[in-house]
């Protein structure tokens, strides 16, 4: 009679241990994408795509880069609709095509190499990971940079990814538009 | 009527028997095999400096030692501090690149000594991986304190290590550390003949 | 005792057949390793996650290359394998960290560190999806291990549940140099 309970039991205890596993796979990935809209906050800000620059094909300084390489500049812009405390923390910046493929961010070292190159003046915009020890206090705003190298053909059909531990499986989606 | 209660008195009484020396056989085996494994270790034989040891994963042939105030690549030594370097031969016996050698040599006679770091001599740089079956000239470095008195021998043991096709944990293969294989003696030469 | 012969059978039978699982149960190293991809040289050999393809393998005794503008000589005790490698990514940039040449004799020969700096090395480079990436290899090994070699490629070294492409070099297609010297375009 007890052996009838057993396999019950079994799938029960491999539930409740595989719980935590489950949470923390849940809070890796990036499942249900929506598009950003104004007016909504994500991880307590809203976000817009604030300047995006093409390098490698000569119109934007005169680098040209061999084949399909290029690179692409993307800041975002997030102002603070509430305190954002902790909220920002593993924060995932990421171009996807239409196709599902994922294009992951430039080392910071190197990031921070090439925009000494570009200007050398300039102070570095800050990554998603920077950025996020220190997130604007409530109605303010900050820019976040990343660098990527992507192939041109993929440029018409890029989106920006966002998403944080706190958010995921969820994440905003905006679309890079060249000019 | 007492024959029968007797014979299952009987019965009882050996069934018990029987448990308990069973039992009790476990218990004694067990404290045999940790007694036995806790006797002293045979003796560990004194090598000549030269000669090759076979420490399991690697082979190691010890020549000289010395102490200076220069690392092997050029590079001085941290401030307050001076080198003991061992000049030794490191071949990899196993089957694949390995860059665990730290344990594999150890001073005996030099306290406070830490982990040493390893120079390619044909390179005079770090040493990375050692390639399986390829033997390469090397030099161990210790960091000692400057005031630290250093003895007028060396004292290094050769630390072996043995391989288990199947661990304990997950069955894979793995080497682990056992005992010194061998005592190497080497004079400490003088500070200024060193270091080169 | 008519009860006990049955019940003894079944008990032995159980038991022969829990033995036989037992003993052929895959280790749990091998359970958790890589997921391989086998193909040739000069194939485009592709994983889930990434694909390679072997262009060119050259030996030589000694190499050169500038390192930091200083020319710097390296020479070793067995011989230089230096292989040269297209990689692409599939569906999300990946590093490609460990590369092991597998001997005639089965052992493992990591791609050396002696050799870091040299020029378009891949594993200083990082693999973008939609872009090839070429890059040189460079491994040392003894001369003996020559024949039969398999190149094997994966993100780290390692790989745990992760994606490892096996190629088998052809000993025929290995050109011979005395002295190898790595550029900027290569080989």
């Amino acid at each position: 009679m007890s052996l009838v309970a057993l396999p019950p039991l079994l799938v029960a205890a491999f539930a409740v241990n595989a719980r935590r596993n489950v949470d923390d796979y849940l809070h890796q990935i990036e499942m249900i994408v929506r598009p950003a809209s104004d007016g909504e906050a994500h991880a307590g800000a809203e976000w817009r795509l604030a300047a995006v620059r093409l390098i490698g094909d000569g119109r934007d300084t005169k680098v040209t880069f061999p084949g399909q390489m290029r690179l692409v500049i993307v800041q975002l812009s997030a102002t603070a609709r509430q305190e954002i405390g902790e909220g920002w923390s593993q924060c995932r910046f990421t171009l996807v095509d239409d196709r599902g493929r994922r294009w992951l961010p430039l080392d910071p070292t190197l990031s921070r190499d090439i925009s000494r190159d570009l200007d050398r003046n300039a102070k570095p915009v800050e990554g998603c990971g920077i950025a996020s020890l220190h997130p604007p206090p409530k109605d303010k705003s900050v820019t976040i940079e990343e660098k990527f190298v992507v192939p041109a053909d993929v440029l018409p059909s890029l989106k920006a990814r966002l998403s944080f531990v706190g958010t995921r499986p969820g994440a905003i989606d905006l679309p890079v538009k060249f000019d | 009527m007492k024959e029968s209660l007797f014979g299952r008195a009987n019965r009882a009484f050996t069934t018990k028997l029987l448990a308990g020396v069973g039992g009790l056989l476990a218990a004694f085996l067990s404290f045999a095999l940790s007694i036995y494994q806790s006797r002293t270790a045979g003796e560990v034989p004194r090598v000549d400096p030269g000669a090759v040891v076979d420490a399991g994963r690697w082979k190691v042939a010890v020549t000289s030692v010395s102490v200076g105030s220069q690392m092997p690549d050029g590079s001085r030594v941290s401030p307050g501090k001076k080198a003991l370097v061992v000049d030794l031969v490191l071949e990899n016996r196993s089957a694949e690149s390995s860059n665990l050698y730290g344990d594999a040599l150890k001073i005996e006679n030099v306290p406070d000594a830490a982990k040493p770091l390893f120079y390619l001599m044909r390179d005079r740089a770090l040493l990375w991986d050692v390639q399986p079956m390829m033997p390469e000239q090397v030099k161990a470095v210790w960091q000692v304190r400057q005031d630290q008195v250093l003895p007028e021998r060396a004292k290094l043991a050769v630390v072996g290590e043995i391989f288990k096709p199947r661990d304990n944990l997950y069955a894979a293969p793995g080497w682990f550390p056992t005992r010194p294989v061998a005592f190497v003696d080497l004079p400490l030469a003088a500070a200024g003949e060193a270091g080169r | 005792m008519r009860r006990l012969f049955p019940a003894s059978l079944m008990i032995a039978i159980a038991g022969a057949i829990l033995l036989f699982l037992q003993s052929t149960t895959p280790p749990y190293a091998m359970l958790t390793g890589p997921i391989r991809t086998s193909g040739a040289q000069g194939d485009t050999v592709a994983s889930r996650t990434f694909s390679a393809r072997v262009d060119k393998v050259v030996r030589a005794k000694t190499i050169a290359y500038k390192r930091f503008g200083k020319d710097v000589e390296r020479e070793t005790s067995g011989v230089w394998l230096l292989v040269a490698v297209e990689a692409r990514a599939g569906s999300q940039t990946m590093p490609i960290r460990a590369a092991t040449i597998r001997g005639a004799s089965g052992r493992l020969y990591r791609q050396t560190r002696r050799a870091d700096g040299a020029p378009q090395l891949l594993s200083a480079k990082t693999v973008q999806p939609g872009l090839p990436t070429t890059g040189l290899l460079v491994f040392e090994l003894p001369e003996e291990e020559l024949a039969d070699m398999s190149l094997l490629l994966s993100g780290q070294y390692g790989p745990q549940l992760q994606d490892e492409i096996v190629i088998a070099l052809d000993d025929r297609k290995i050109a011979v140099r005395d002295r190898a010297v790595l550029g900027d375009d290569g080989l």
